[in-house]
């Protein structure tokens, strides 16, 4: 028995058992009990496949250092997944610490990793390529490398799985037909693997000459754990494709019995209204609530009153409409930062979800309920170039840069670029000062001088010159280290390397 | 003909033949790895050449200017002369952006090359007995060249570089006690200066090259006078030079590669934009802009200051400001470590022989490890001092990127220092040992597709 394994395992448990217990007192509801299940199932999986009895046979046997290996990807990876980490480690810290854990999963490059494809394609390279390189000999004699090797396996194992088991906010959520195909064209991938290795008439790793004895026992074993890849790996890659699709017809019963449930609880309430309306003998101009709601009402209830509240009066995931601006909801959702998609974290720039007329209908449902200003900002591009750049060095540069590229402000937080601002949409944000922007009120900067530096920032965002060739998107000083470096010296370190020699 | 009648006419006169032929037929160890050096020469040339140029459309004054040229957003705008010349330099003047560009990249490469250089020299024991007087000289030359770029980029007086001449005077007034009147002797003044251009202009394009330019004679005629290192080969001891002759073959060489410097240098300058002074605009010390970098080989000292402790410590009425650790101490001891590298060394080893074989890196583990760690130690300060920057690109808080790289700065070099200690160990234990071949036996197919071995072709039963 191996008490450090032991030890670390327990440690992960207690570990886990103290994120569930703050997730539970905080959300003042227990987990659900099946995540909890899942860890301590995983936790089992992975002494069975790290530990003896299998771990000294996967050290002379391919046979079973594929089971090994079969273990990690088939059985616990999944249920890691399964076991929710990290909508339990968000609901169990704090606020600000769950919106740092946010931003990195709404950072680009977590975004790209667990990107599908990428995940799919990830996954897929790492299993040819380390049963094709020097990779798997060296892991035979090397323990760092072994240690590397499955922590390769485990980690693209679960970028493989993510994809498809959503538990907790997910970055790409996937419908089930497409979940289906995903699984779907994972099953040749590993069964052609497996049939590689089964058919392959070479010994592929000459470390099991020496466990097996001889080679055409090693031969035999590389075979067989060819086999086991072929053919269990694909029956539980099939267990998974049925049991996908066993979901998504559960998950459609469910979608038309709620469906159902609407419908009854709206004739309900049209039937006791109705009811209302007889009984107090009121006209049809009071019978407003069982006129069919328009089109902005019908937008918010969908999209909307989630965080901010059917009535606009703003929820622990959204703040209170009733005083806010006609401008302000215009800003949002004309820059697509409007529905979020995760709340509590900063809302970036992206394509409109709705169209221009159902902008329009919302801005009027939600101008109807507000008590805020009504006032618009006027673009009318008579501003003054030379005194906008000015006002705008003054005070914008400290955050978006001299260049208007944007740039980092703390905490997470980052002032946007500018280059696809419109016009409407600058104005709009010097006046009511989005996220952590400050407001420039008519105060401190008056309705001439917003206009200037909108005209500033039109001319940055097209018209400046860019004289001098390829600009690196005005990055500055760190990009034209790196070419200094690599197009500079690198090219002329490769000149000297052709014309010398090597004496 | 014309060069074999010059030289006839010179002998004739002087009496240089004799020495010339010596001259030409020295030979030099041929080692594609040792031109690093001539890169950074070519480059000194290329910002004399370029240097000029500039110089004849340059305004050394702070005075206030009006600007009448071809940006429309920065005419009218409030700026010094300085500032309004080197934009008329960039945009409105025949060859002007094209020749200020090269003249940028050439002293970015410039000091890429001289890093490289000295990397060469460090990890393969160059700077050994009797050559560590030009060690030294080559460190002062490092620390010269980054002078002279620092105060080149802070000539046009923009929005960026009078951020990082303000950093630097704030760098200056935290020295204790002497702070004070170092930045003022220098400054002329409390910042921002009417001197600091005129000041700068001067040290730029008179008291540096005409230093650079000495101590590369110096380190040029030393390495004649000591003849150049080579690497261990056949034939080669500590007594001989085998190499190319100066002429033609490594002068034709090393032309060559002039050139290709020149072009390379011309090529960058012409497609690529560096510093575009007119987005950033005229500084105002009120005015700033981020994110803001300085060139790369002031990176790490802005990365440190990124980095440095919050320490502010009060000594017998006298504040120590927490940038003092980071800006001054901290280059001091790099410094100093570096220029007294050879006499450490020496003092560790004993080893005070004369070398003129060069080590391979793994040769001498430790010192590559030292090197290795010292090298990750400055990259990580470097990008650190870009966190801002990275924040914005991949979406991350920069408070955690100061945190982790605080980390890094510690934990890197370590961990480089002890992989770099072992591979080098393990390179030299196999240098001379040959892999053993691998296994070959023949094995049979059963006809249900099984494996059986062939008793006959076993490796014992084979010769």
């Amino acid at each position: 028995m191996n008490y450090a394994a032991l030890a670390l395992l327990l440690g992960m448990l207690a570990i886990y058992a103290w994120l569930v217990r703050r997730y539970s007192a905080r959300r003042e509801r227990p987990l659900p009990r099946g995540h909890a299940v899942a860890f301590v199932a995983m936790l089992f999986a992975l002494y069975a496949a790290l530990e003896p009895p299998l771990e000294p046979l996967a050290d002379t046997s391919f046979l079973y250092h594929m089971a090994q290996h079969m273990l990690l990807i088939y059985v616990v990876a999944p249920l890691f997944l399964l076991s929710a980490p990290v909508m339990v480690l968000l609901g169990s810290v704090g606020i600000a610490r769950a919106r740092s854990i946010g931003g990195l999963l709404s950072s680009p490059l977590w975004r790209f990793l667990t990107f599908p494809v990428f995940a799919w394609l990830f996954f897929t390279v790492v299993m040819w390529g380390a049963h094709f390189s020097p990779l798997y000999e060296l892991s035979l004699t090397n323990p760092i490398v072994h240690l590397f090797e499955h922590a390769l396996f485990l980690g693209s194992a679960i970028l493989f799985w993510q994809a498809i088991i959503h538990i907790g906010p997910v970055a790409w959520p996937m419908n089930f037909p497409l979940r289906i195909v995903y699984v779907f064209i994972a099953m040749p991938q590993s069964a052609f693997l497996g049939l590689a290795l089964y058919q392959s008439k070479y010994l592929l790793y000459p470390h099991y000459l020496k466990t097996q004895g001889s080679a055409a026992r090693a031969l035999t074993d590389q075979q067989s754990g060819g086999a086991l890849m072929w053919i269990v790996g694909g029956l539980l890659l099939f267990a998974v494709f049925m049991l996908v699709a066993a979901m998504w017809g559960r998950h459609e019963r469910r979608l038309g019995e709620q469906f159902d449930a609407q419908l009854a609880a709206g004739s309900r309430a049209l039937a006791i209204v109705g009811v209302a309306c007889l009984l107090t003998g009121f006209g049809a101009g009071q019978a407003r609530a069982a006129t069919p709601p328009t089109e902005g009402e019908e937008l918010f209830a969908v999209h909307c009153s989630s965080c901010h509240g059917a009535n606009l009066e703003g929820s622990a995931n959204g703040p209170y409409l009733r005083n806010v601006s006609r401008m302000k909801v215009e800003f949002y959702l004309t820059t697509g930062r409007m529905p979020a998609s995760v709340p509590g974290i900063q809302n970036t720039r992206g394509s409109p979800r709705f169209t221009p007329s159902q902008i329009d209908a919302l801005v009027g449902f939600v101008m109807s309920r507000s008590q805020g200003s009504n006032a618009v900002v006027a673009v009318d591009g008579t501003g003054n170039l030379q005194r906008g750049r000015t006002l705008f060095i003054a005070n914008c540069s400290a955050c978006h840069g001299a260049t208007g590229k944007g740039g980092a402000v703390g905490y997470g937080r980052l002032a946007p670029n500018l280059d696809s601002a419109t016009n409407v949409q600058v104005a709009q944000a010097i006046r009511i000062g989005p996220g952590i922007m400050p407001v420039f009120d008519p105060k401190t900067l008056d309705d001439a001088q917003v206009s200037d530096i909108v005209r500033f920032v039109e001319v940055l965002r097209a018209n400046r010159p860019q004289a001098g060739g390829f600009a690196f998107d005005n990055v500055g000083a760190v990009a034209e280290g790196m070419v200094a470096w690599v197009l500079g010296l690198g090219l002329i370190v490769i000149v000297a390397r052709v014309i010398g020699t090597n004496a | 003909m014309t060069i074999r009648r010059l030289v006839l006419a010179l002998d004739d006169r002087l009496g240089v033949a004799p020495i010339l032929r010596k001259a030409l037929r020295k030979a030099f160890p041929d080692n594609w790895s040792f031109m690093f050096g001539e890169i950074a020469l070519y480059c000194f040339l290329a910002l004399l050449a370029t240097g000029i140029y500039l110089g004849f459309f340059f305004d050394a004054s702070t005075a206030p200017a009006t600007y009448r040229g071809s940006d429309i957003a920065l005419r009218g705008a409030p700026m010094s002369a300085a500032f309004a010349s080197v934009v008329r330099l960039s945009l409105d003047t025949r060859a002007g952006l094209l020749l200020r560009q090269i003249h940028h990249w050439a002293a970015l490469v410039f000091l890429a090359a001289i890093a490289l250089h000295m990397c060469r020299i460090f990890f393969t024991g160059a700077f050994r007995r009797p050559r560590e007087l030009n060690w030294v000289i080559g460190m002062t030359l490092l620390v010269l060249a980054m002078a002279a770029g620092f105060t080149g980029y802070s000539l046009p007086d923009d929005l960026l570089s009078g951020t990082g001449l303000r950093i630097a005077y704030s760098v200056l007034l935290s020295v204790p006690v002497v702070g004070g009147y170092l930045a003022f002797l220098f400054f002329g003044g409390a910042f921002p200066t009417t001197e600091a251009i005129s000041r700068l202009l001067f040290t730029h394009v008179v008291i540096l090259p005409a230093l650079i330019a000495g101590a590369i004679g110096v380190h040029l005629a030393i390495i004649w006078r000591q003849k150049h290192t080579q690497f261990r080969g056949p034939g080669r001891t500590e007594g001989n030079v085998i190499g190319s002759p100066l002429w033609p073959n490594y002068a034709i060489k090393s032309i060559g590669l002039g050139l290709a410097t020149a072009a390379i240098l011309a090529g960058l300058g012409g497609f690529f934009q560096i510093n575009p002074i007119w987005l950033y605009g005229p500084y105002h010390p009120w005015d700033v802009s981020a994110p803001a970098q300085p060139d790369w080989y002031i990176g790490w000292l802005e990365g440190a200051l990124r980095l440095g402790p919050r320490w502010t410590i009060d000594l017998l009425h006298h504040t120590i400001p927490s940038p003092f650790f980071p800006g001054v101490v901290l280059p001091c001891v790099f410094f100093a470590l570096l220029y007294l590298w050879p006499f450490l060394e020496r003092w560790v080893t004993h080893d005070g022989e004369a070398h003129q074989l060069l080590d391979h890196p793994s040769d001498a583990p430790v010192r590559t490890a030292i090197g290795g760690a010292v090298l990750t130690f400055a990259i990580v300060l470097t990008l650190a001092g870009s966190d801002d920057v990275q924040a914005n690109i991949f979406s991350i808080p920069v408070q955690g990127m100061v945190a982790a790289y605080r980390w890094l700065l510690v934990i890197l070099p370590i961990a480089v220092g002890l992989l770099s200690y072992q591979f080098a160990r393990e390179i030299r234990a196999r240098r001379n040992q040959l892999p053993a071949p691998a296994p070959r036996v023949a094995i049979s197919r059963t006809e249900s597709g099984g494996f059986k071995d062939e008793p006959e072709s076993l490796p014992s039963n084979r010769r």
